[in-house]
């Protein structure tokens, strides 16, 4: 018995998705009717994975012991103001590179807020999110509902095309995690990333310059949401600016945690955001098939990040040396 | 001295013609029909009030780009306090309007019950109510807007009409918010209605929260679920375009229909027609709606009735765009109802 729970315990979070995604997986292919089929299997990739990228832009920001509550705000008014001055006649690619500094800009103002004014991450972004809807409500979009009718050029294949009948933002959530593993993994920016989020002022003192680090890292948050943004954009030819008042943030937050990505930072990696992302898509495509109850569905998602929660804050303790007032 | 006699002179015409009871045209004066002079006066400092649940939809921009255009021509003037959403900020808009008594308060109601006893309370101040696009179970002044029963109940004979003899008669609903009321009465009606056809099978009912990316995702999975499935039912043109993009990403666009709904905006409604992504649209005009909404504020203006003394409605004509039927002139922007077209 107790060798037993041992060996659970021992298991880390990753494994343990991996593990329920397998049962979950087992379960599905044998009582569902159209599950296993690579046809479904891949639409299952795809609708989850524009949360996937977006959840590596999170997960890199978690990492560094932050968090990144303007991710979807940034996401849908970014893409949102591009595709309003393509409406008004701009170039397309004009249009889109004016987008991706917007979003860069708001990353940074993050970063600066967090790095320079001192902020706690969370209340820093939970501000900026409302200034960035606020504004983009204001002067980026004139509706809530962008529609993208002209013709777009080759962004279009971003979001509707397939390669080896592997649907494009499936490839892109692919390519953006092998960039994401690759930065964190195999470069001197990555290690400072970890290190500062296992102990940011060990970090500082040994050197690393843990401020400009910290713009940088939600720079490249806010990026990654842009490119999140145009791949949807181009999916459903609409951007939905209403996003950003949706709970949608809290479901990237829900997929780094569920892959075991430590919100105290330090911990996780890319593979981490993989098989949180696999798991989420699993679950959102079984219960579609089983034609469950929309509250329903609401509630298992709930519960499960509940759940992930609770084992995370299990295993991943807070440090009580290095942790402060407002830190989550 | 001069102006004295002026004054005099003037106020003698205006007896006699008082009396007479006729005008006879002065010299850059415009003939009388017996009510354009009145017509023309009666508007000015008359104010008229909007609390739309969010001014970011093409639907509210379009009823206000005519109310504008009126307001701007007859010389009343319009305020909006936009709720954005949150049915709070709607009702401390109201309450807060009830005090400033402007002449109209137009509400476009988030739900049936939220702001019932605030349109009675703004009645009871004298204060004239329209109700826009939903109904409470009060009856205002006026109500313009669409049947949100009727439209599921259309929706869902094009879908049965598409979907008859010959096709598996399988569809699939994609619905916006659950707790939504245009949307609980859309999906009532398209329940009711499909009762009538038998042999039409209703195998799959998911919540797409009027959103696009959601719907599409929703719509992949439910395709690859049913392969002989006949149709969509979508309630929202903004969330159904991600419905079109599932069909159009299996490339089953001949086999699967989609009906969806909307106010007929040209970039979402007509597009989308005239390509085929929409095998057929129920339209709720929202320019139509607009020009009723623009006349209604008149007719309240020029009669000033007791606040609820005598109720009317004018629900929106559910109109039927096919790609075969749809023309140039089916739809609208924006622009073009500020333009007046």
């Amino acid at each position: 018995m107790k060798s037993g729970r041992d060996a659970l315990l021992s298991l880390n979070q990753e494994q343990m998705v991996i593990a329920i995604s397998a049962v979950l997986f087992v379960l599905f292919s044998i009582f569902l009717d159209g599950f296993f089929r690579i046809s479904n299997l891949l639409s299952l990739l795809q609708s989850v994975s524009i949360l996937g990228i977006l959840a590596i832009g999170m997960a890199v920001v978690v990492i560094g012991r932050g968090i990144d509550l303007t991710m979807v705000a940034v996401m849908v008014f970014s893409t949102g103001w591009s595709f309003t001055l393509f409406a008004g006649g701009m170039q397309v690619e004009a249009a889109l590179l004016l987008g991706l500094l917007l979003a860069v800009a708001f990353g940074a103002i993050n970063g600066f807020l967090i790095a320079y004014v001192e902020i706690p991450a969370i209340f820093a972004t939970l501000a900026m999110a409302t200034v960035i809807s606020g504004l983009g409500r204001f002067a980026l979009v004139s509706s809530e509902n962008i529609f993208i009718s002209g013709d777009v050029g080759w962004f279009a294949s971003l979001g509707a095309g397939a390669i080896a009948a592997v649907p494009m933002p499936v490839l892109l959530f692919l390519v953006i995690s092998c960039i994401a593993f690759v930065a964190l993994r195999l470069t001197r920016y990555g290690a400072f990333v970890y290190a500062i989020g296992d102990n940011p002022l060990a970090s500082r003192n040994s050197g690393m310059p843990i401020r400009p680090m910290t713009v940088l890292m939600y720079s490249f948050a806010s990026l990654v949401a842009f490119c999140a943004g145009l791949i949807m954009a181009m999916t459903v030819s609409s951007v939905n600016t209403k996003l950003a008042s949706s709970t949608m943030v809290y479901d990237i937050i829900l997929v780094v945690v569920i892959g075991g990505i430590g919100l105290a930072g330090g911990k996780g990696s890319i593979r981490n955001v993989i098989s949180g992302t696999v798991l989420i898509g699993l679950l959102l495509n079984g219960l579609t098939i089983m034609n469950v109850d929309y509250s329903a569905q609401n509630i298992i998602k709930s519960l499960i990040l509940l759940l992930a929660i609770i084992v995370d804050s299990l295993l991943n303790p807070r440090d009580e040396q290095t942790s402060q007032q407002g830190d989550i | 001295m001069k102006l004295s006699m002026l004054k005099k002179t003037a106020g003698v015409a205006a007896f006699i013609l008082g009396v007479s009871g006729q005008v006879v045209p002065a010299a850059a004066e415009r003939p009388d029909d017996g009510m354009i002079l009145k017509y023309q006066k009666t508007f000015e400092g008359k104010t008229v009030a909007f609390v739309p649940v969010t001014m970011g939809w093409d639907l509210t921009q379009g009823w206000m780009a005519a109310v504008e255009r009126d307001a701007e021509r007859l010389g009343y003037s319009v305020t909006i306090r936009d709720s954005n959403y949150s049915v709070d900020a709607g009702a401390q808009a109201i309450s807060q309007l009830i005090n400033e008594k402007p002449d109209i308060i137009i509400v476009q109601n988030a739900d049936m019950q939220a702001y019932v006893k605030l349109i009675q309370r703004a009645m009871g101040a004298g204060i004239n109510v329209i109700q826009m696009n939903m109904k409470t179970p009060v009856n205002s002044d006026a109500f313009v807007g669409g049947d949100w029963y009727g439209v599921g109940v259309e929706t869902a004979k094009e879908a049965a009409r598409l979907c008859g003899a010959g096709t598996s008669g399988k569809i699939a609903l994609i619905q916006g918010p659950v707790t939504a009321p245009p949307n609980q009465l859309g999906v009532a009606g398209v329940n009711d209605a499909l009762v009538d056809y038998p042999d039409v099978e209703l195998v799959a009912t998911q919540a797409a929260d009027w959103d696009a990316s959601k719907a599409h995702s929703i719509a992949s999975t439910i395709i690859k679920q049913h392969d002989d499935l006949c149709g969509f039912i979508g309630l929202w043109d903004n969330m159904d375009v991600g419905i079109a993009a599932a069909i159009r990403e299996a490339g089953k666009q001949e086999q699967i229909k989609l009906v969806s709904t909307g106010g007929g905006n040209k970039d979402l409604g007509c597009t989308n027609v005239e390509s085929g992504a929409f095998s057929s649209y129920v339209k709720v005009d929202t320019r139509e709606q607009a020009k009723v909404l623009a006349s209604t504020i008149q007719v309240l203006l020029q009669t000033q009735p007791e606040p609820g003394s005598q109720p009317f409605a004018v629900y929106t004509e559910n109109q039927i765009l096919t790609p075969d039927t749809v023309a140039p002139t089916s739809c609208w922007s924006v622009d073009q109802i500020k333009a007046g077209n």
